[in-house]
């Protein structure tokens, strides 16, 4: 094939501008630290690298989610345990009562202090966990109790937190199971001590009762917990793989990239200087 | 009767051919960088020879040459690679016109990446998920609010700069219609001389070259056909309706439609067959591509906003009021327009977290709502709107990467097209360095023989008594 010289000249330019290109596409990805700067560079990585943005967020999210379960977990867990003590305390209370050789004094101080544990534990009954009471069921805004001797005034329902996708957990524990059974022998034991009688036998067994209820309670709060600490941990380790699986796709190698950009800027270099010299010889030169 | 002064004539007619040679030589050297230029040749043949059968024919042995003379001159061209070429220009200028286009429009979504709207709507729904875990905090709801109100904006964002994509689109449009109009002008006006220099039998190589050039640039913005007529004129046609007929060039103009976007016509309002080239991406992008990129994000806009909105209101707000729609959008129009409901405004107690009043623990409609990122039902309908997004953007990137690629193979068949045609029509320094070589020695050896001539006719004249 004939050649002339506009063929090598546009030949030449080609491949110069081929090689440049080349190098700044190379630097691109060394500047951007990313293999995938626009959809273009590869559709399906980037639609793929959209999906575990997407999924990597949720994680977040569910792991503060979990979080602010734990809070609330940990608030009654310890309302739950010093309920406990103070049961505790009243089923002593009882039993000193129950002695036959009180005097009325003795009962007009162990009554006082008998009403003053009553408090403790509607205190206790209405724990807030920031400004949402916590043993009220859904009822947040409500107090679980008005008084020892009042009704439950929240409700059943569950308070539930989202621990990961489709999965949710009950995490609170109503005062009515909680806390009611101790509030009622707690209110019977002071009526009882008021009309200076013993107490009865079922007011000391409905204490027994009542330390059970809260004992389970406490159980109960422990087994979510659990829950909440496992959740965590699983999302911790799905956070760790999806950003794994995210920079895979979108990160450049950067000892590979960073090399290529310099093998091209090389070869930009020798086609540079090369074609400089080639580009000016002709036959005209030696006329 | 064949005398001295033959000889001279011969010798002189040589003389003028090498001159005329090497004028063309150098103006084929002078030419070598001209874009569009094809070599030029001269045919040389011998001039009649002497004699011719007549009664009055000289008795000598005949015939006797009488040199040579340059019989035309010609450029070397393929018109059938032009041919080629020219319809490889249309389809890569097609080609390039869409790549430019969708590379302007996939800028408009740098995905992956934590701006740009999958971001946001990821912040969207982490919102409902932060409120149903803490219901009772304004904070919270405001959050929703603030999430809410960000997406919108990012819809009408989005959506925004397609629509300015369209109308610079359409721009490039009427920009290249008049650039039609231009050439096909300009083509008409050499039609003309050229018809004028070949009625007389000359060539009008220079001519024709530019004329090539034009056609072949024309052809990058809509594909032409190219009739050659016997005068030396071509006629173009587009679909097969004279653009250029001898010296009249029709102009095509660019009426606005129903969009108030610019189609081309001919005058009588007939449309104009585009069949391809910078015209026909225009064209389409402008009409279907980005039409249905506005389309789609369009529909995933809506959805979101509806199925927020039903779940919103079934339920209640912070006073117990029942729940409003949260966005607002123009149906079939969704993304420019939607907005958060100004009658929720700025206020966090309208955010509604409940299904019932009564219970502020309640959190089943924001649960019900940060569940739709998972929902299954948007998009085609069976994708998440993440999954519905993504497909979006991987649309977007297909299509650029695509016409990416095929610009890419449509340069590389028109580099081979354009070598093969310098190939044959370019000039070589060294060829023609050689010629002028060539030329010299004819020349100088001729001027010999003149010389030589001269001293016999010398001896004849002024030695002879």
């Amino acid at each position: 094939m004939r050649i002339t010289n506009s063929m090598l000249t546009a030949q030449t330019l080609r491949d110069l501008q081929g090689n440049y290109a080349a190098m700044a596409r190379a630097q691109e990805q060394v500047s951007s630290g990313k293999r995938l700067n626009r959809p273009s560079d590869n559709p399906p990585d980037a639609q793929q690298a959209i999906k575990y943005n997407q999924a990597l967020s949720s994680v977040g999210q569910y792991l503060r989610n979990v979080q602010t379960a734990q809070n609330e977990t940990a608030t009654a867990e310890g309302a739950l345990s010093s309920a406990g003590d103070s049961i505790q305390r009243l089923k002593e209370l009882s039993l000193q009562a129950a002695n036959d050789t009180l005097s009325a004094t003795d009962r007009a101080s162990i009554l006082e202090e008998v009403n003053q544990l009553a408090d403790q534990l509607v205190s206790l009954a209405n724990t807030k966990n920031g400004d949402d009471y916590v043993f009220s069921g859904q009822k947040t805004t409500t107090p679980a109790y008005a008084n020892a001797s009042a009704v439950y005034g929240g409700d059943t329902s569950p308070i539930t937190a989202r621990i990961a996708q489709g999965q949710t957990l009950q995490i609170n524990i109503t005062a009515d199971t909680a806390f009611g059974p101790a509030l009622a022998a707690a209110t019977q034991l002071a009526a009882d001590l008021a009309a200076g009688t013993k107490p009865q036998g079922a007011t000391i067994q409905s204490l027994d009762n009542a330390l059970s209820a809260a004992l389970t309670a406490r159980t109960k709060i422990g087994a979510i917990d659990n829950r909440l600490a496992g959740a965590s941990t699983f999302l911790a380790d799905q956070q760790l793989s999806i950003t794994a699986m995210l920079s895979n796709l979108e990160d450049a190698d950067m000892p590979t990239v960073i090399s290529e950009a310099s093998t091209r800027q090389t070869a930009y270099q020798a086609a540079i200087s090369v074609n400089a010299k080639i580009l000016q010889k002709s036959l005209i030169d030696e006329l | 009767m064949a005398n001295g002064w033959l000889g001279l004539n011969t010798a002189l007619s040589g003389l003028r051919t090498s001159q005329q040679m090497l004028d063309i030589t150098a103006h084929n050297i002078a030419n070598v960088s001209t874009p569009g230029y094809s070599r030029q040749r001269a045919h040389i043949m011998a001039s009649p020879p002497f004699s011719y059968p007549a009664f009055n024919r000289s008795g000598l042995p005949g015939q006797l040459g009488t040199g040579v003379m340059v019989s035309s001159i010609d450029r070397i061209r393929d018109i059938y690679l032009d041919q080629q070429i020219n319809q490889q220009q249309g389809l890569t200028g097609y080609w390039t016109a869409r790549s430019d286009v969708l590379a302007t429009a996939e800028a408009a979504f740098p995905e992956p990446s934590n701006t740009g709207l999958g971001n946001e709507l990821s912040k969207f729904w982490s919102s409902w998920e932060d409120l149903s875990a803490n219901p009772s905090s304004s904070a919270a709801r405001m959050a929703v609010l603030t999430q809410a109100s960000s997406l919108a904006a990012r819809f009408n964002r989005d959506s925004g700069q397609l629509s300015t994509q369209i109308a610079g689109v359409d721009s490039q449009v009427r920009g290249t219609i008049a650039d039609i109009n231009d050439y096909a002008s300009q083509i008409a006006a050499l039609n003309k001389q050229i018809q004028g220099i070949e009625i007389s039998g000359d060539h009008a190589n220079d001519l024709k070259d530019q004329r090539d050039q034009l056609v072949q640039q024309l052809n990058e913005l809509v594909p032409t056909q190219s009739v050659a007529q016997k005068d030396g004129s071509i006629t173009l046609l587009i679909g097969g309706t004279a653009l250029v007929d001898h010296e009249t060039a029709r102009a095509i103009s660019a009426v606005d439609n129903a969009a108030g976007h610019a189609v081309a016509d001919w005058p009588g309002n007939d449309p104009v067959d585009v069949s391809g080239g910078k015209l026909k991406a225009y064209l389409e992008t402008r009409d279907t591509t980005l039409v249905g990129y506005q389309n789609s994000l369009n529909q995933l806009a809506q959805q979101i906003a509806e199925q927020v909105n039903t779940a919103h209101q079934a339920g209640v707000d912070q006073t117990g009021a029942p729940g409003l729609a949260l966005f607002t959008f123009a149906p079939g129009n969704a993304a420019p327009t939607i907005a958060v409901n100004a009658a929720i405004g700025n206020d966090p107690s309208k955010v509604v977290v409940a299904a019932t009043a009564g219970a502020p623990g309640d959190t089943s409609i924001a649960s019900r709502i940060a569940d739709l990122a998972n929902s299954a039902t948007f998009g085609t309908g069976t994708q998440t709107p993440t999954d519905a997004y993504a497909s979006f953007v991987g649309q977007i990137g297909a299509d650029a990467k695509q016409a990416t690629e095929m610009e890419g193979n449509g340069s590389l068949v028109l580099t081979e097209l354009d070598n093969r045609r310098s190939s044959i029509s370019g000039v070589s320094l060294d060829e023609e360095a050689t010629d002028v070589i060539r030329f010299q020695q004819a020349y100088q050896a001729s001027a010999k023989v003149i010389t030589t001539i001269n001293e016999m006719l010398d001896t004849l004249i002024n030695r002879m008594i």
